[in-house]
């Protein structure tokens, strides 16, 4: 038993991030402080971070990834369970940990709009306390690693969100932290916007800085980071390498479809064919995009033209291996 | 669970750190982020504010037939009151705002030291403050009559400075309950109210019900409006130290009130998951 506990440590100091039973609770209390509701967002998650790891965590909406990074970079408390960052604990060692850590929060808030890309950067340089030598080198060359030199001293109201996104990126290595916690930095970005991101993100994994990287693009997840966790409901449901998650779903092929005039029916007509596991459709655009899982592979592509309704039409159809995202539906669905 | 704050660094470096947050937050303040983000705006309400004020408060006394020295007490009890808006008001504000803006989060995952960053943000507004109340006492003179001929000058300006200042540390409070609640702002709101009827602005605190005149002193304000009253009927610097002295303590106590409250409310916050609530 000692010796379990004595390697068990070993193995967290030799983590950036080290989580053991991370449980966090959230209780609404009524008028009169009496317990209305108690919500659940993390279920006791277990998870270690090597240095110079681009770590992964994945999940829907509501899973427990925001609550996740929240408790890392020392903004909420956890209600059960331990975790360490870069050896240091959440709940004790904030401002050892709050000096060595950068966080990137994904969407347009979390800038002062009213001031220059310049000036935030040169306020948050003093909140972490950067020697004012060093920040006057520093600020010019983050702003031109984000390509924001030119606008350095527009107001950020005006920016683009590719701009503010860029901007949250430098703001959150002004300090040069060890450890970066990425939440979701490509949301509602455009494509060139993303890609941008993502080749930031590169860089500086390849400069050995430690990331943790939240993210709902499973393209994103795979071609970034080295170890994904997927997270459901609070519990980590999964947690490996790209290629061995989507390991866990080789047994099914993709049957992808392209259409025009598919509906919802079209859709619930595939459900209900034999031996498909799951179907995913994009039916917003004028031509719809539908995959459908089935260990069946083209076996089931006569049934699934013949299901075609009268009125609509085939406009491609391609046999594909079962990508993260096949893997990762099969995960939180289960 | 304590915490280990500023562990592994030397309080040199502690102290270094603390003054480049205090210095960036101040610049940063003067950016005037809280509420207005242009010059004419601050124009706007040094010279519309007090003019408002007093003005209210100066031809209700003329209508009401009170003497001119009743109507002039209003005036400058007014004139020093003005500044509450901008002492009070904006720096209760600072928490609600960067809760708006979504800027509290990236705040307070930063190690800096909350004392020197708040009051270094809070610290511009001292300055506006105190140019508010100076122009609240030009109106004094030069439109409702006031006497300056035999003022103290030197003690207007100190009393004014740190009454200001003084004041700040209300705001400051007022903006602790802001990184719990939603917003500050309706607090504040009703501590400007609150000042009005405590602070002998209007009238003498010795006017107040008996149970509340210990509530009046408890504003710093309270002291300022008798230490202003008597620089301008010429009290000497050394005659005023008492009340100012009075005045200085209470602001400091409100102040370590304050950041106890701030520090209580941060902790609250973290357990709770409130910092992004707005």
């Amino acid at each position: 038993m000692q010796v379990l506990q004595t390697s068990r440590e070993a193995a967290t100091q030799k983590a950036a991030i080290s989580v053991q039973g991370l449980t966090r609770e959230y209780v609404t209390r009524n008028f009169f402080g009496g317990v209305s509701r108690t919500t659940m967002a993390l279920s006791g998650i277990d998870f270690q971070v090597g240095y110079g790891e681009l770590f992964g965590l994945i999940g829907p909406n509501g899973a427990g990834k925001t609550t996740t990074i929240k408790i890392l970079t020392t903004l909420l408390t956890p209600t059960g369970g331990d975790a360490k960052i870069l050896g240091l604990d959440v709940r004790k060692d904030l401002y050892e940990i709050r000096r060595r850590i950068g966080i990137v929060f994904g969407g347009e808030r979390g800038l002062y709009n009213r001031v220059s890309a310049f000036d935030n950067l040169r306020y948050f340089s003093d909140l972490y306390g950067v020697d004012p030598a060093v920040a006057r080198k520093r600020i010019p060359e983050l702003l031109s690693v984000v390509g924001l030199t030119d606008r350095a001293q527009e107001k950020v109201e005006k920016y683009s969100r590719g701009m503010k996104q860029r901007l949250h990126i430098a703001k959150a290595l002004v300090h040069d932290p060890e450890l970066i916690f990425l939440d979701e930095p490509t949301i509602g970005l455009d494509p060139g916007g993303a890609r941008d991101i993502r080749n930031m993100v590169r860089e500086l994994k390849a400069q050995g800085k430690t990331i943790l990287l939240t993210t709902h693009y499973m393209f994103e997840a795979e071609e970034l980071c080295q170890r994904i966790a997927v997270i459901s409901k609070g519990k980590i449901v999964a947690l490996d390498t790209p290629s061995e998650l989507k390991n866990m779903v080789r047994d099914i092929s993709v049957i992808e479809l392209r259409t025009y005039g598919a509906t919802m029916e079209y859709v619930e007509a595939l459900r209900r064919l034999p031996n498909v596991v799951r179907v995913v459709a994009d039916l917003d655009s004028e031509q719809q995009s539908i995959r459908v899982q089935t260990p069946l592979g083209a076996d089931l592509l006569p049934m699934v033209a013949a299901a075609l309704p009268a009125g609509a039409k085939m406009i491609d159809r391609t046999i594909k291996e079962p990508t993260l995202e096949d893997a990762y539906l099969r995960l939180v669905e289960e | 669970m304590k915490s280990t704050e500023g562990r592994g660094l030397s309080a040199d470096s502690r102290l270094l750190m603390a003054w480049r947050v205090f210095r960036g937050a101040f610049f940063f303040g003067r950016k005037g982020l809280i509420i207005w983000d242009s010059w004419d705006m601050w124009v706007m309400q040094i010279v519309i504010t007090p003019i408002a004020q007093i003005g209210f408060f100066a031809f209700l006394s003329i209508y009401l037939k009170y003497p001119t020295s009743v109507t002039q007490f209003i005036v400058i009890g007014n004139a020093l009151q003005s500044m509450s808006f901008s002492a009070v008001f904006a720096v209760a504000n600072i928490t609600s705002q960067d809760k708006w803006q979504g800027t509290l989060p990236s705040t307070m995952v930063t190690p800096a030291n909350r004392v020197a960053l708040f009051v270094g943000r809070a610290w511009f507004q001292v300055l506006l403050s105190a140019l508010i109340a100076a122009a609240g006492l030009l109106y004094a003179g030069g439109i409702f009559g006031v006497s300056f001929a035999e003022a103290n000058f030197v003690g207007i300006a100190v009393v004014v400075l740190l009454t200001s200042a003084a004041m700040i540390s209300f705001g400051l409070l007022i903006s602790a309950v802001g990184l719990y609640m939603r917003t500050a702002l309706i607090v504040a709101n009703i501590f400007l109210f609150v000042t009005l009827l405590l602070s002998g602005v209007n009238f003498p605190v010795s006017e107040l019900p008996g149970w509340l005149q210990p509530v009046a002193w408890v504003i710093p304000l309270t002291y300022g409006t008798e230490a202003v009253r008597m620089a301008i009927s010429g009290a000497s610097l050394q005659s005023l130290l008492p009340v100012l002295g009075w005045e200085a303590l209470d602001g400091l106590l409100v102040l370590v009130v304050g950041f106890a409250l701030f520090s209580g409310f941060e902790s609250l916050s973290r357990k709770t998951g409130r910092f992004e609530e707005y």
